[in-house]
């Protein structure tokens, strides 16, 4: 059995972040930046904290520090536990509650259940880890979605396979259409379209992201 | 167990969910073959998912992105502690050693030729020679796209956000500001300097230790006339917890300010020669004040020796008025 094999993030992302490369890096900040922006207001809304843009940073740049140290120890000890992203929704709010208490920015919890401006209360309650918001990862997903779509369009745009794709998969035209309108032969067409489809697979397999 | 051995490529399917025209014999084997029958639901569940997907491509990609590099070097980028004109200061990680450090990454591109790269090389390997407490460690540099950098052995919170929690005690304000002022002393006389003496450009470590993280080798005659006045309001901005020409009077004339700036300090709680000095600092020109970083550091242990003198003597009266009590208590 394979070491990663209950990994559903790609063992190749974490891998790459495992040996400390600086392009693995690179690409998962590129990647889970935008997620770990909206965890961190969603954490700051949530018990209605109401720190300001260079707070929201620190504690940014807090999890990202806390995740370079951990990740060599992700496979290890949440083999099988669930998605990346859930473990990185741990530690955002996990590391949001720790600069709070640090600093002093504790807002006074009301007691009732619901904070001062209809947060949560604040310390949370202790119990279960809370779920990431579904919200959240939705866009998530779409905006990975987007991004794997982007770069697939820069790989390819030259050759023309972009085009085809386009024009014959997504604007759904006939190949015989698209064959005579880029000059080239429907096999190819369809050739190019269903290569292009098979990178942009390879991409949401590699990020996590189902299609 | 048995499997489905399929011969149709994926490309051969495809067409079929795209309303194409395909062979007799791939329309009457995919009706048959159930691996060909769940390759086109997926073709059809992903076709809806990637067309709304495309949409977005339109769009600007979503806002946030800070635009600093994700690595220098070998060096993987947390975030930014400070931008200069002159350069950028990232918190970054040693890949080997998961030590957080700090690349200042200069803004103007290395010298053109190997020229270039060996004069800066050579500056940094003088900075690396630095060797005081209140000054950030250099352990390495290189050039990152063209742009030289130096990686410094350093870590903690810019001096601007410790400000911001609130103002610091008079006496530990001090302190830090005349460990800062010997450090950039001992910078010069090693021929270095600290290039900029901002808010942001000093650290305070997990101990409370400042450093300058801003060093180099300056050109003819940069720096020390402007960095008294640069201490000065350091001074100011852990004393009231703000910056002193934060505010629109920035432009009033000068004993303006400077009462401005006196009652703010009063307000602080500051005693009275802790207060002149951070004055006398901070709103002075060149050729006024202070004669050089060494007077001013001078001038502020003055204060701190004042002020503990003036607890020793009361320190003292106490232990002799124990002492009297005592022998009253005792006395026949």
């Amino acid at each position: 059995m394979s070491t990663n094999s209950n990994l559903v993030t790609s063992p190749t992302l974490l891998g790459g972040l495992q040996k400390m490369d600086p392009a693995s890096w690179g690409e998962f900040v590129k990647l889970y930046e935008p997620l770990l922006r909206a965890y961190v207001a969603h954490c700051i809304r949530r018990y209605n904290l109401g720190l300001q843009e260079d707070d929201r940073d620190d504690i940014r740049q807090n999890v990202l520090m806390k995740l370079w140290k951990t990740i060599p120890s992700f496979t290890l000890d949440h083999q099988g536990k669930g998605r990346f992203r859930t473990w990185l929704w741990r530690v955002t709010h996990n590391s949001t509650i720790d600069f709070v208490r640090r600093t002093g920015r504790e807002p006074k919890a009301s007691g009732g259940g619901v904070g001062p401006d209809g947060g949560e209360d604040f310390p949370p309650v202790a119990g279960p880890d809370p779920e990431p918001p579904t919200t959240l990862l939705e866009e998530h997903d779409w905006e990975m979605r987007r991004q794997i779509l982007a770069q697939v369009k820069e790989e390819t745009q030259a050759s023309r396979k972009w085009d085809c794709f386009e024009q014959h998969y997504l604007l759904k035209r006939p190949s015989a259409e698209v064959a005579t309108e880029l000059g080239m032969s429907v096999s190819a067409v369809n050739t190019y379209t269903s290569r292009v489809l098979a990178r942009i697979r390879e991409l949401c397999r590699y990020k996590e992201v189902e299609l | 167990m048995s499997e489905t051995i399929c011969p149709y490529r994926d490309a051969d399917v495809l067409p079929l969910s795209l309303g194409d025209p395909v062979a007799d014999e791939i329309r009457t084997h995919v009706e048959d073959c159930p691996v060909c029958r769940e390759r086109l639901e997926r073709f059809q569940a992903e076709s809806t998912v990637l067309r709304r997907a495309a949409q977005r491509l339109a769009a600007p990609a979503p806002a946030g992105a800070t635009g600093e590099p994700s690595a220098i070097g070998k060096y993987c980028v947390v975030g930014t502690v400070a931008t200069t004109p002159q350069a950028s200061f990232y918190r970054a990680m040693h890949p080997k050693l998961s030590k957080e450090i700090v690349v200042k990454l200069y803004a103007e591109p290395v010298g053109a030729g190997e020229q270039g790269r060996e004069t800066f090389l050579r500056e940094a390997r003088a900075l690396a020679d630095l060797v005081h407490p209140n000054l950030a460690r250099v352990r390495d540099a290189n050039v990152h796209d063209g742009r030289p950098y130096l990686v410094m052995d350093v870590q903690g919170v810019t001096l601007q956000k410790h400000a911001a929690r609130g103002p610091t005690e008079p006496r530990q304000a001090a302190g830090l500001v005349v460990r800062l002022a010997r450090a950039a002393a001992a910078a010069r006389r090693e021929g270095a300097a600290a290039q900029s003496l901002a808010p942001t450009t000093v650290l305070l470590d997990d101990v409370g230790e400042p450093r300058l993280i801003d060093l180099g080798i300056p050109r003819d005659g940069d720096g020390t006339s402007a960095a008294v006045p640069a201490l000065g309001e350091l001074l100011y901005l852990l004393l009231v917890g703000r910056e002193p020409f934060a505010k629109a009077s920035a432009g009033a004339d000068r004993s303006a300010q400077r009462e401005e700036l006196r009652a703010a300090l009063r307000g602080a709680g500051v005693p009275p020669r802790l207060e002149t000095v951070c004055l006398l600092a901070s709103t002075s020109k060149p050729g006024e004040g202070y004669a050089d970083v060494d007077d001013f550091a001078a001038a502020l242990e003055r204060t701190q020796r004042g002020s503990s003198a003036l607890l020793w003597l009361a320190g003292a009266g106490a232990l002799l008025l124990g002492f009297v009590a005592l022998w009253a208590f005792l006395a026949p």
